[in-house]
């Protein structure tokens, strides 16, 4: 049998891997019956298995989660930080804010939650927070822009 | 390098993240029970590379980068149980790849409790690196005791032979001159005793 120079590693890995495809290749009732003779039920084994990988997705979606609960938190940071051109005034804010709405009628769903979708139980700070989202959007520099442009 | 994993499954063949739920559910007992035995020689096969990983970890980790859309979908064109063959092949093979044979052991690797339950640490006596020629060693007699197992079995000794010079099934066959059936018997016979 041809012979050529191999490490000892590398030997043990080849002899382990061609156990694993033979594995793959094995037919159910050999699968079934070897771990009946490991003295295991077959049954038993299998779900532990599908537990491995119904863990492993659970894991998954909760570091997902996790990743965008912090993206999240790190926008509401950033926000927070920034310097807001905004009216002075809580009279000013709220006209700017219906100004927005007349002439971008479907930002008003967008932003609003249905129970102040009538407009009337908005607090300044929920103007304040909703004019705060549209000039991250750039829709009060593009307001701005074509009222100039009206002028 | 690690299989390229952003190999493009069109998307109409690319599993959603329900299919591959609804795909683990509908495993079967044989199908699940060849994903753990499969997992386990390949960790068995990486030794120290596997970095105190098992084969549970394995096995996981190739349902997690099938769950990661810029990883490693599923093409359904292909059984989810040989997607995720395909996908701890292709794990196991990075991991020994980008293992560092000069790496430190980790202390549990190598604390054995003696039967008085004491528990020596090697760390105490020795470096904090493991010379080369330890592993090899390691490797040497693992291979001396799997062959010391079927000392009056010459054909299973035949094809392990074959194996460490890195042939193929068929090329051991036909270099021994025995039927298919006369090898994957050989191998099942090895499988239940390694």
């Amino acid at each position: 049998m041809p012979k050529k120079p191999q490490s000892y590693e590398e030997e043990l890995a080849a002899i382990m891997n061609a156990l694993a495809e033979s594995v793959a290749e094995a037919s159910d009732g050999e699968i079934l019956a070897e771990t009946q003779e490991e003295g295991a039920d077959p049954a038993e084994a299998a779900e532990h298995v599908r537990n491995v990988l119904l863990n492993a997705a659970k894991t998954y979606r909760q570091r997902r989660l996790r990743e965008a609960q912090q993206q999240y938190e790190f926008h509401i940071a950033a926000m927070q930080e920034r310097t807001y051109n905004l009216p002075a005034t809580a009279e000013e804010r709220q006209k700017l804010l219906d100004l927005v709405f007349a002439q971008q009628p479907a930002m008003r769903s967008a932003l609003l939650t249905a129970q102040h979708r009538d407009f009337t139980s908005l607090t300044d700070t929920d103007v304040e927070s909703c004019l705060k989202q549209l000039q991250e959007l750039g829709l009060l520099d593009e307001l701005s822009e074509s009222e100039e442009e009206k002028k | 390098m690690e299989e390229k994993l952003s190999r493009r499954v069109p998307e109409e063949k690319a599993a959603s993240q329900d299919e591959i739920q609804t795909a683990i559910h509908s495993l079967t007992e044989a199908e699940l029970l060849r994903l753990e035995k499969f997992a386990r020689w390949r960790i068995r096969g990486l030794g120290r590379a596997s970095g105190g990983r098992d084969w549970e970890d394995l096995l996981g980790e190739s349902l997690t980068d099938t769950l990661d859309d810029d990883h490693r979908r599923w093409n359904k064109s292909v059984s989810f149980v040989q997607h995720l063959l395909g996908a701890m092949r292709s794990i196991s093979t990075a991991w020994k790849k980008k293992f560092d044979p000069d790496e430190a052991y980790l202390e549990s690797e190598v604390t054995r409790a003696s039967s008085e339950g004491e528990v020596p640490s090697v760390l105490l006596e020795a470096p904090s690196t493991a010379p080369d020629a330890e592993r090899v060693l390691m490797a040497k007699q693992e291979i001396e005791k799997i062959e010391r197992l079927f000392i009056d079995d010459p054909l299973v000794l035949d094809v392990i032979g074959g194996w460490r010079s890195e042939m193929t099934g068929p090329e051991i066959q036909e270099a021994l001159g025995i039927s298919q059936t006369e090898y994957e018997t050989a191998v099942r016979r090895m499988r239940r005793r390694i």
